[in-house]
């Protein structure tokens, strides 16, 4: 099975506990102190209970009940479906009189009743004061008096009396087969009133289908209200899990918010004309896909179908009805929630970020080109809901089913997992590019970086892998990157960066995989980590990738290779370096990098052979971080004088790191070969070779200046060079290169 | 023949033909059994989605995930479809070489700082989710 699971989505409660949903499993919670990671939520029980009575006692009136299930922690389900009504009545009698005196006296004939019973009247007409619970005395075989009542009018006609029961006894109680379920409580009402229903058994009994309680109604301590005051349902739909469809969770305040749903297209599905079975091909079905909706994709296919049944081992979906399209041996489909979903979104209860109340979902609008729900953004004090090609803003008072409405905030959107927050904005990547939202302003930022957006690009940013782009905020490096996709690879392998201060932009290449990111800290200081392959976090640190020098060799120069090995007789090379690149930094091969799957003291092993063998010349760096920079396209100054034009680099001196810049005309992308070749010591500090593009730095100079002059002039009516760029390229080993200027002379400044 | 790491996604493609080579598409999804060095199937019955069904017959598409069924050594990828009652096949070979880790990369990474200590939660590929607790350079 190698079909993708969703990209999860995490936020942590106001009560401390994070919760992780991925549209296609349930909701899951943890403490940080718990042994595993749980499902949120109390799942509740399906059927009602069945009351009966018996024995003989005080408890009368209409009897209904309730069950729900509590999980370790005492969060609660909802609550069953309710019971049927039970009266009890161990011995019913008609009522034929009800004396207007003190005590009432009613006749009732062979009433069997003995003193000290409990009977509940009903029904009396005239002298009403009758109706009521009651203990009785017996006076004769076919009357018994009211103790402590008071006739208030003649009797006119009807009246029933109940004799109370002792005992209730339930059964059908369902049973839980989730191991969330610890403790079991049935619910049961007092005569007469039916919102605040009490726990008249709770057991840990998570097996037994029936039990009995002799409380009676004094008994009964425990409220649960279902119904308060205002009408509000308080318990009895209240407490639902987090719906397991959801793929983004935010945390507003008290509550916990749900939006977003997967719409599940792995793979392709085998259908048959007629059958009610799907099976899938290289698809990760989970039972949580249950109740949602298939759609296969073409095969003159005009029908949806709702998922019955999946049989998660085998991949086979059962829908409600027979497929009545085209049998296809490999359709496309597509697998999602409810359309009436698409536009939901779920908070949960005040303080109670596990009991939600689905039928008090928010309906988002239907907008023209919105596109679907990508996120959802905690940000200033609002909720933002984050659609493809909108932001809509989430308000409420204090009970969003009562005040919350979401009204447009901006008119771009964000992808998922594409927005980071920094002081009063939030930087954001949609497929348009790169911009900032501020609340009440929204302002594209990323015209440099724009091309990348383009499709027809030389080098674009892939947007069919949108669902792995991530964006993480560095406040240290006071920087924002976008990891993205860029032309085939699987996972992000490239970010794209923006130093919010200087307002510059940058591309990051890295070696490995950046599938995901967080920001955390060490030591108190914010600290960004990475998710990789090979089961690597990486904290971006130093100066190289994974590498640490105190562990042995990182740089050094080949003594020998083969296609799959590089050696380095005088290197020690630590076992560490297994899974970390090693880039050739000049020599032969100069440019490649691959990653080392395994190391002898001397010798790398490779995972990708060599496309051009390193030989003596060449200089490995392990963990090495290629840095490249290009300056803009510069004017020539064209003043019909021999000025000087030429290339100073100030910088920190560093003991090892190699460092050249290459030349650039009038736009040109190959970089100009050197005319002449010069040593470091002849070229003050800068090394090159004749047909040779690479100006090599030497960046032990104490002096931690260079410069590269050469002399030469345009007349104005000439042809030659108008304009210059120079790159730079540089690999630190573990010293960090610190440029402080770069003067291009002979330029115009702009 | 390529080498991959554990949790690598190894690629597999064919593209279906009839018996005059032209593309045609198969009677039911091509299948995948993969052998290791000493044949024994590692994995069978894998069935391969198509590639943009509508504008390219008969080509098909699978991402490997080099789970915890693999080790390092030599493994042999057989698929099989049919084509017009023609079985029809054909045999890959790769090389699961040292590092990488059956378990993917961490498609999610969350930070969860809590009073006594401060947590990464990563989930993976296969989807299981870690805890790593502390994280320290």
């Amino acid at each position: 099975m190698t079909a993708r699971f969703p990209i999860p989505s995490a936020a942590i409660s106001a009560t401390g506990d994070i919760y992780i949903v991925d549209g296609a499993s349930p909701a899951k919670r943890w403490d940080g102190y718990a042994s595993s990671i749980k499902y949120a939520g109390v799942p509740a029980p399906s059927t009602s209970v069945t009351v009966g009575s018996s024995t003989s006692g005080t408890i009368v009136g209409d009897i209904y009940a309730y069950q729900r299930w509590l999980d370790a922690d005492g969060r609660v389900s909802n609550v069953s479906p309710i019971s049927t009504v039970h009266t009890p009545s161990a011995s019913t009698k008609t009522i034929t009189g009800a004396t207007n005196a003190t005590p009432i006296v009613i006749t009732a004939t062979s009433h069997g009743y003995s003193t000290g019973n409990t009977v509940k009247i009903t029904g009396v007409l005239g002298n009403y004061a009758a109706n009521g619970t009651w203990t009785v005395t017996n006076l004769t075989a076919n009357t018994f008096s009211l103790d402590g009542s008071e006739g208030v009018a003649d009797y006119t006609s009807g009246g029933t009396a109940k004799k109370g029961a002792g005992q209730i006894d339930y059964t059908s109680v369902d049973a839980p087969t989730d191991s969330r379920v610890v403790t079991r409580q049935i619910l049961r009402n007092k005569d007469g009133n039916t919102s605040v229903f009490y726990v008249d058994k709770e057991t840990t009994d998570l097996v037994s289908t029936s039990f009995s309680s002799t409380n009676d109604d004094d008994a009964l301590t425990e409220a649960v209200v279902l119904i308060d005051s205002d009408g509000n349902d308080v318990n009895l739909t209240a407490n639902a899990e987090p719906p397991a469809f959801k793929r983004f969770v935010a945390q507003h305040y008290s509550r916990l918010w749900l939006a977003g749903e997967v719409d599940y297209r792995e793979g392709a599905v085998a259908l048959t004309n007629g059958s009610a079975s799907v099976t899938g091909i290289d698809t990760n079905w989970t039972s949580s896909m249950v109740g949602w909706e298939f759609y296969p994709r073409g095969s003159s296919n005009t029908t949806t179908y709702t998922v019955q049944s999946i049989n998660t081992s085998t991949q086979t979906i059962t829908l409600t009805a027979n497929y009545a399209g085209t049998t296809d041996a490999f359709a496309y489909y597509s697998l999602k929630p409810g359309d009436d979903e698409r536009r939901t979104i779920y908070f949960s209860q005040a303080a109670y970020p596990e009991s939600f109340d689905l039928n008090l979902a928010l309906t988002l609008p239907e907008e023209v080109g919105l596109g679907d729900v990508t996120g959802l953004m905690p940000f200033s004090s609002q909720l933002y809901i984050l659609f493809e090609s909108r932001i809509y803003r989430m308000t409420y008072q204090n009970d969003p089913s009562q005040d919350g409405f979401p009204f447009r905030a901006a008119s771009r959107g964000c992808l998922p997992n594409c927005w980071v927050l920094v002081d009063d904005a939030a930087y954001m990547m949609d497929r348009k590019g790169f911009w900032m939202f501020q609340g009440n302003n929204q302002e594209p930022i990323g015209a440099v970086v724009q091309p990348l957006c383009q499709i027809d690009a030389e080098v674009r940013i892939n947007f069919e892998r949108t669902d792995y782009f991530h964006a993480v905020h560095d406040p240290m490096a006071e920087t924002v990157k976008w990891f993205v996709c860029i032309n085939s690879h699987r996972y992000p392998r490239h970010a794209v960066c923006y130093h919010y201060r200087l307002q510059r932009w940058w591309i990051e290449e890295y070696s490995v995989p950046i599938v995901s990111s967080c920001l955390g800290e060490i030591n108190g200081v914010p600290q960004v980590f990475h998710g990789s392959t090979g089961h690597r976090i990486l904290a971006p640190y130093g100066t190289l990738d994974g590498a640490n020098p105190a562990d042995g060799t990182v740089r050094g120069t080949v003594t020998s290779s083969t296609i799959l090995t590089l050696t380095d007789s005088s290197a020690s090379f630590s076992s560490n370096l297994v899974d970390v690149p090693v880039r050739i930094i000049s020599g032969t091969g100069a440019g490649q990098v691959r990653i080392i799957s395994a190391v002898s003291s001397t010798t790398l092993t490779v995972v990708d052979p060599w496309l051009e063998k390193p030989d003596t010349t060449s200089v490995y760096q392990v963990g090495g971080i290629q840095c490249l920079y290009r300056t803009g396209c510069y004017r020539l100054v064209q003043t019909g004088q021999n000025e000087r034009r030429g290339i100073e680099l100030a910088y920190d001196p560093v003991d090892t790191g190699r460092l050249v810049f290459r030349k650039y005309e009038d736009r040109s992308e190959t970089p100009v070969d050197a005319e002449y070749t010069r040593s470091s010591d002849d070229g003050n500090g800068v090394a090159c070779e004749s047909g040779s593009p690479d100006y090599v730095v030497d960046l032990t100079k104490s002096s931690g200046f260079v410069a590269n002059y050469n002399d030469g002039f345009t007349e104005f009516r000439a042809d030659g060079v108008r304009h210059v760029q120079v790159g730079l390229e540089f690999v630190p080993n573990e010293e960090r290169i610190v440029l402080h200027e770069l003067n291009l002379l002979g330029c115009r400044s702009r | 023949m390529r080498r991959y790491r554990l949790g690598d996604f190894v690629p597999i493609v064919v593209q279906c033909r009839d018996t005059s080579d032209l593309p045609a598409s198969p009677s039911a999804a091509p299948q995948i059994t993969v052998y290791n060095a000493s044949g024994t199937a590692v994995l069978s019955s894998l069935k391969m989605p198509p590639v943009d069904k509508p504008t390219r017959t008969g080509v098909f598409r699978y991402e490997l995930r080099l789970s915890s069924d693999f080790s390092t050594g030599f493994y042999d990828i057989y698929v099989q479809w049919t084509v017009s009652g023609n079985v029809q096949s054909r045999v890959e070979k790769f090389q699961v070489v040292a590092g990488g880790n059956a378990n993917g990369a961490y498609i999610g990474l969350f930070w969860y700082p809590r009073p006594d200590s401060n947590w990464i939660i990563g989930r993976q590929e296969d989807g299981q989710y870690e805890r790593l607790k502390n994280p320290r350079l």
